[in-house]
């Protein structure tokens, strides 16, 4: 049987090895390891709970690039250091279908003219891909611009890291880009 | 702007009215959360309407069947007394005709009745039809509106989650190196580590330079080619000089 199928370039040898085994008559071995595959891929909702483990031996902490850790409360946070981005500090929380990754940028308190700031963020938020800039208001008041990236809750781990990752980015080159508003 | 996002967003601006924009923060969750009770609400109404309007089509086109079965039933006894007429004329039985032909109008009277009410029943099951389709589109609509809902409320919440814990880690640990680090900070921090790193790098620069430019002085000393410097050979060579008559320290 022919079928035209669609790849990533650089999945050509495997895609081969897999045609090879599949026009044996008896393919159960495959077969049988697919079935894992495609358990793996059907992956329901993520959880902070799911997560944490995943990210802490997964990809960006085993590069020795962040360190990830939970923050206990009644909903659970998982805190990521960007060690090469100066260490910040992005959240990232689960609710039902959608994840959020974060970053405070600054406080509002500490910018010499909003007004002019807004402006300058909405001809400019289109530079940082992903993600959002936002102001958010601590339990205390305390006001904050915010950047942030929203996802399903069924992405995979690699798309959460790398989700994370860019955001880490995005955090620090707006924070350079709009600290000339800031005092 | 979709009906529910036009309510959402007067409820929001009605908060931010009162009590500031910050509150539209607060309210957010309270706003959408009733938003999905009232769409859910809607939802679970229209399902119950879309299944008693199709019970009562159901019932409908029951009767249907049976005013149809009627009015066949009369069709059949016109077609029969018609007959019978035709047959009686033929045998010239011109009473019997005639009372055929006048059970044959009577029929007919009731063929006439019972196609109007036919023709109503169908009218009626249309009519059904027409709201079913309407309550079906609500509910894929109303569906379609919650899954919404529900996203926006799971982000704000998402976010409300993450703000409690970023105030918590900087309240918990302020002034230390731990505390909530925002994105300006860290840039500081990195311009520092590479101010520090450059630093670093010119004063191992300058340290290199010093070093293989002391070096180099060295071998020249030794080869006597930098002023100031005396090789042995230089000194015996004065002296020699001074036993053949000539001043000591002068250059030959």
């Amino acid at each position: 049987m022919v079928r035209e199928v669609w790849i990533l370039p650089q999945h050509a040898p495997v895609l081969l090895k897999v045609e090879k085994l599949l026009r044996k008559p008896n393919a159960h071995a495959l077969i049988h390891a697919l079935r894992g595959v495609s358990t793996a891929m059907s992956n329901g909702s993520v959880t902070i709970q799911s997560l944490l483990p995943a990210l802490q031996t997964g990809r960006l902490a085993a590069s020795g690039r962040y360190t990830f850790s939970l923050i206990e409360g009644l909903e659970p946070v998982i805190q990521a250091v960007a060690h090469e981005y100066g260490d910040v500090h992005v959240y990232l929380a689960v609710t039902g279908e959608i994840a959020i990754v974060q970053a405070t940028l600054f406080p509002v308190a500490r910018v010499r003219d909003t007004a002019r700031l807004n402006d300058r963020i909405l001809r400019t938020e289109k530079l940082f891909d992903l993600a959002n800039i936002s102001i958010d208001t601590h339990p205390d008041g305390a006001e904050f611009y915010v950047i942030y990236g929203a996802l399903r809750a069924t992405s995979t781990l690699a798309d959460i890291e790398f989700e994370i990752d860019t955001l880490a980015r995005n955090a620090v080159d707006a924070a350079a880009a709009y600290r000339e508003f800031v005092k | 702007m979709s009906g529910i996002f036009m309510k959402l967003w007067t409820a929001l601006r009605g908060a931010a009215n009162e009590a500031g924009e910050a509150a539209v923060d607060a309210n957010a969750t309270r706003i959408l959360d009733q938003e999905i009770r009232d769409a859910d609400r809607e939802l679970r109404e229209a399902r119950i309407a879309l299944a008693e309007m199709m019970g009562k089509q159901s019932v409908e086109q029951n009767h249907l069947a049976e005013k149809r079965a009627k009015l066949e039933e009369y069709a059949d006894y016109i077609r029969r007394t018609l007959a019978k007429q035709k047959e009686a004329e033929g045998a010239g039985r011109t009473a019997e005709a005639a009372q055929h032909g006048a059970l044959a109008q009577e029929v007919a009277a009731k063929y006439a009745e019972q196609e109007a009410i036919v023709k109503a029943s169908e009218n009626v099951i249309a009519e059904y039809g027409r709201n079913i389709d309407v309550l079906k589109q609500k509910i894929t609509a109303g569906e379609a509106a919650i899954r919404t809902l529900k996203q926006r409320a799971d982000t704000v919440k998402a976010k409300q989650h993450v703000i409690k814990a970023s105030a918590a880690v900087a309240a918990a640990s302020s002034g230390t190196d731990t505390h909530a680090r925002s994105a300006l900070e860290s840039l500081e921090r990195i311009e520092r580590r590479q101010e520090e790193s450059l630093a670093q790098m010119e004063a191992a620069n300058k340290l290199a330079a010093e070093t293989s430019g002391a070096a180099l002085e060295e071998r020249l000393r030794k080869a006597g080619i930098l002023p100031g410097t005396s090789a042995a050979s230089d000194v015996l060579a004065r002296f020699q000089n001074e036993a053949a008559g000539r001043m000591p320290g002068q250059a030959s």
